[in-house]
């Protein structure tokens, strides 16, 4: 039990959780900071949705600790949920019930609900209120989940793969919402993504999950500057890519090859000179390519 | 709307509205409509036994009815178990909707609870309170409208419907079971199906459910598991091995399994047919008919009860024979039978589609009255059949072709409704189910009057004919269009007009032979069977699947 | 104001804003005086975080391209501030070496390399007629 004055959103600690015999979370740890922006990636079946599902409740820690602003979002629902918004991955807005009346039901759940910015936002992005839900296209049924979640201007904003199927039409309007959220005092997003060029753009502090387990977290900026990108020359043509330890991943052909390391960039320089390459070039990578180099190389 | 409660209420009659509108529009017709129809009819409702009344009206019936006669007895019969038959299904059908479970779209559960209840900021056991609270009442007040309102003629056998403890019993049971039950849909459906039975059809009596040791404990234990069961489906627990999780998205090296190589594309299409819809079809035949046999053989040979009285025996019967036409019956009428675009981009005709369904349908068919039969054959050890059979004042032959009948229409369903579904508009199923009830409600009404009856009889072979030379012509026109546009194979046109022919010859041999109808009925009875083998309804199908194939 | 930011160009997205801004006053589009976006409304306009946007200014500060006035906004600076001067000096001194380094690299001489840079320098400067 704790005040609102916990210094982190959401903290994981230690979390596990098993589904039969598959390991969906192993020893997960995580602080989400208030007023930052939090990306969590990793690949389809990496734990992403399995570690959002902990921070509604709807799935009790099997071993670990899961808080939400200091609360137990399992032993206190009302207190978390009221100050999360919540848009889900598989958009499960009743069908049947039109736009104006979603709004009408969904106000009576929270207090904080702005009628007028409620409104605003629906004039925003173009929903005709008397439409069925069932009726909206999949960007318009993802802007109505939005819409409802961001009404009441919720402390955390909750979304899992917001623009999964979306056109970039739509997904500017996701962004935009983020941004927004954030710019107010105070209020924190986490999502999870894999796209990760919205992750780089939008994001603070990353996460990066694999099989279950987070393999790098930290500041975006604090990511990028630990990866290095190496364009390597090599003496002799390599049929196949050359063994560089140190190096996380390494791609290219004939002479040139391109190497991601992280953070050990000297020991990567000597390693490669050991089996004859030598580095010409240097810049950091991208997100994508830092998450591609650590699915290759946990991969193996 | 202030409050979350008045939100969750005002949900819960917006998503039903159209339903619990029909429950209200039939308790009312029942209240205002009904006294009408039993003064026109000269029956008594509030006579202390219905059936004695009925009884008297009919008298013996040694000789084989006169149509006519055996419509107003059909009609009498309504009369007398149509306001408890429509009680018990109405309440039924609230205590279903108090469930609140939804049909998932992704795993094809039939009642799932869903999931977005669970992250609104309520407690659970607000939740809990408020579905539970809300489910009682409606079931109360439904009670008591029919209660109340209607005046329902009192049949011995049907004194157990009117226990209002019962009925809210059996909700918070359901409740429990569906809640807590959540990760198991197939052993839930079980354990649901033998709840219904026990409480619906149990061979106790009045005074078994009175006694307070039966109906408080379940009522306590239903919401107990109720309760824990929102608690744990809102925080994932109780999910036992959920088989999604047993087949991880990344897989790597296995060797492929699976049924060897089809002979044809028409054998993988009836492969796929019957896993779709024939086989589940044959489970629901399996869970309705062996689930209470087997509770029933259990309760007799544990508990050590004596034989099933006579009457409920042959109810019994009754139900079990009744189990495959029903469950083909709702699955023939159900929308979701319009097929995704993953079956339509296969590279089959349209005609060798609708004969895989029509094959599947026959096959799902037999199973399950094989299943039925063999169920039958365990009657004899819960009861005296014979005993039971001789107030039935029918002879064993024409009892021998209303079973194959039954079977026949069994399959008909299936087949006469594929091309309604196949065309994509779920209006006409419903106008077709009312053209039934319609047609069911002018005929006993018609047959009052004994003119009416007579002409009635006389134009009756008319009619047929003209009906019958409607079917051959617009089977010729379907049949002749669908070849024109390559739809159907020639061969399997022949193939199937030599099965046709084949099913029409036998049910005439079997009425003629086995049933032996009076002269007067000889004819109108042929006419009858051959225009009910499906012939045209076939021939449309590969032309509505084309349409909505190629909109 | 028109920027463009892009992931993945192997710069990090505030030095892409702060160079942009330090383009936009060297090519004129943006003169002394001329206010600046604030740093919610331009993190909306280019969809990435305050934060980022925050720190490109702070950067743009530091060097003395923009100064804020109280409570008022972010305005551009004039040039010639003496102890900004000195800074700029400084970064670019750093950018040459970088440049020379690479031009060494590429085996292109210094000296071609100083022609190039008149010949940009030129085609960059404001028209005198528009």
């Amino acid at each position: 039990m704790n005040t609102t004055a916990a210094s982190h959103a959401v903290e994981l600690t230690g979390l596990s959780r098993k589904f039969g015999s598959k390991v969906a979370l192993n020893d997960v740890s995580l602080q989400v900071r208030r007023g930052r922006v939090f990306g969590l990636v990793g690949a389809n079946g990496a734990g992403k949705t399995t570690l959002i599902k902990h921070v509604l409740g709807r799935l009790k820690a099997e071993s670990g600790l899961v808080r939400v602003f200091g609360f137990d979002p399992v032993s206190e629902p009302v207190e978390t949920l009221s100050r999360i918004g919540y848009l889900s991955e598989n958009r499960d807005l009743p069908a049947w019930m039109r736009v104006d009346e979603l709004l009408r039901y969904t106000e009576a759940f929270y207090p904080k609900w702005d009628t007028a910015y409620a409104e605003e936002l629906r004039r925003q992005f173009g929903l005709d209120p008397r439409a069925k839900i069932k009726t909206l296209s999949r960007g318009e049924n993802a802007k109505a989940g939005l819409l409802i979640a961001l009404a009441y201007r919720p402390e955390l904003l909750l979304l899992d793969e917001p623009s999964s199927g979306l056109d970039p039409v739509v997904r500017r309007d996701i962004l935009e919402a983020i941004i927004r959220t954030v710019a107010d005092e105070g209020r924190t997003v986490f999502f999870s993504s894999h796209l990760l060029e919205e992750v780089e753009r939008v994001a603070d502090d990353v996460a990066m999950m694999f099989n279950g387990q987070i393999v790098l977290t930290g500041a975006l900026d604090d990511v990028k500057e630990n990866h290095h990108r190496l364009i390597l020359r090599f003496n002799s043509p390599q049929s196949s890519a050359p063994i560089v330890p140190g190096v996380l991943r390494i791609t290219g052909s004939g002479q040139e090859w391109t190497a991601i390391c992280n953070g050990k960039r000297e020991e990567a320089v000597a390693a490669a000179a050991r089996v004859g390459g030598r580095v010409v070039a240097e810049d950091s990578p991208s997100l994508d390519e830092v998450f591609v180099a650590w699915a290759a190389a946990k991969s193996k | 709307m202030r409050t979350p409660a008045a939100a969750l209420t005002w949900e819960l009659w917006r998503r039903h509205r159209a339903r619990l509108m029909t429950v209200i529009g039939i308790v009312a017709a029942f209240a205002l409509v009904y006294p009408r129809l039993c003064a026109w009819a000269g029956f008594n409702p509030d006579s202390p036994d219905a059936l004695n009344e009925i009884a008297k009206v009919i008298g013996p019936m040694n000789e084989a009815p006169a149509l006519a006669r055996v419509v107003r007895i059909l009609y009498y019969l309504f009369l007398a178990m149509g306001p408890t038959a429509a009680m018990v299904l109405t309440l039924l059908y609230v205590t279903w909707v108090s469930t609140f479970t939804e049909f998932d779209p992704r795993t094809k559960d039939p009642m799932t609870f869903p999931a977005r209840r669970f992250t609104l900021p309520v407690s659970t056991p607000f939740l809990f309170w408020w579905h539970f609270l809300a489910g009682m009442t409606s079931i109360v007040v439904l009670y008591a409208s029919w209660i109340y309102g209607v005046r329902i003629p009192s049949v011995e056998t049907f004194a157990v419907y009117k226990n209002c403890l019962g009925w809210i019993t059996l909700l918070a049971v359901a409740q429990g079971i569906v809640w807590s039950l959540a990760a198991w849909p197939v052993i839930r459906m079980l354990v649901l199906t033998a709840a219904l039975f026990a409480f619906l059809f149990s061979p106790a009596q009045v005074q078994f459910f009175k006694s307070p040791m039966v109906l408080p404990p379940l009522f306590l234990m239903g919401a107990v598991f109720a309760r824990a069961g929102l608690q744990k489906m809102r925080h994932g627990q109780w999910q036992g091995r959920a088989l999604e999780w047993m087949f991880p998205t990344q897989t790597a090296t296995g060797k492929l399994h699976g049924p060897k190589r089809f002979a044809s594309p028409a054998q993988a299409q009836l492969w796929f047919e019957w896993r779709r819809f024939a086989r589940p079809l044959c489970f629901y035949a399996a869970a309705l008919a062996v689930v209470p046999v087997v509770v029933h053989l259990m309760v007799r040979f544990v508990a050590g009860l004596g034989p099933l009285q006579d009457a409920t025996l042959f109810g019994g019967i009754m139900a079990l024979v009744a189990i495959p036409p029903f469950v083909h019956f709702f699955f023939a009428l159900s929308p979701t039978r319009t097929d995704p675009p993953f079956l339509m981009i296969r590279p089959l005709t349209n005609g060798s589609m609708t004969m895989a369904a029509l094959k599947a349908a026959a096959l799902s068919t037999v199973i399950s009255w094989l299943l039925v039969c063999a169920m039958l054959g365990a009657m004899p050890w819960l009861g005296d059949v014979h005993a039971a059979f001789r107030k039935m004042p029918v002879l064993p032959g024409v009892l021998a072709a209303m079973l194959t009948g039954l079977i026949f229409l069994t399959w008909r369903f299936v087949a006469v409704n594929l091309c309604i579904v196949w065309f994509g508009k779920r209006w006409m199923t419903g106008l077709q189910v009312l053209g039934i009830y319609a047609g069911g409600f002018m005929i006993p009404i018609l047959s009052q009057n004994d003119a009416y009856a007579n002409s009635l009889l006389r134009i009756l072979p008319g009619l047929l004919v003209g009906l019958l030379t409607l079917k051959f012509l617009l089977a010729f026109l379907s049949f002749r269009l669908s070849l024109k546009r390559r739809l159907l194979a020639p061969s399997a046109l022949v193939a199937y007009l030599v099965v046709w022919g084949l099913l029409a010859a036998s049910l005439l041999a079997i009425l003629f032979f086995v049933a032996r109808p009076p002269r007067e009925l000889i004819l109108p009875a042929s006419l009858g069977i051959v225009l009910l083998v499906p012939l045209a309804r076939v021939g449309f199908c590969p032309l509505a699947l084309a349409r909505s194939r190629h909109t | 104001m028109q920027l463009h930011v892009s992931t993945g160009d192997g710069v990090p997205i505030y030095l892409q804003i702060a160079n942009q801004v330090k383009y936009l006053v060297a090519s004129g589009r943006l003169a002394a005086g001329d206010e600046i976006p604030p740093i919610r409304v331009l993190a909306r306009q280019l969809l990435v975080n305050p934060n980022t946007v925050a720190r490109a200014y702070l950067e743009l500060e530091r060097e003395g391209v923009v100064h804020k006035r109280h409570g008022s906004g972010t305005y551009i600076s004039d040039t010639g501030s003496p102890l900004a001067r000195k800074e700029r000096v400084k970064i670019l001194s750093e950018r040459v070496d970088a440049l020379l380094a690479e031009a060494s690299h590429l085996q292109v001489e210094p000296q071609e390399l100083i022609r190039l840079i008149k010949d940009r320098s030129q085609s960059i400067q404001p028209k005198e007629n528009k």
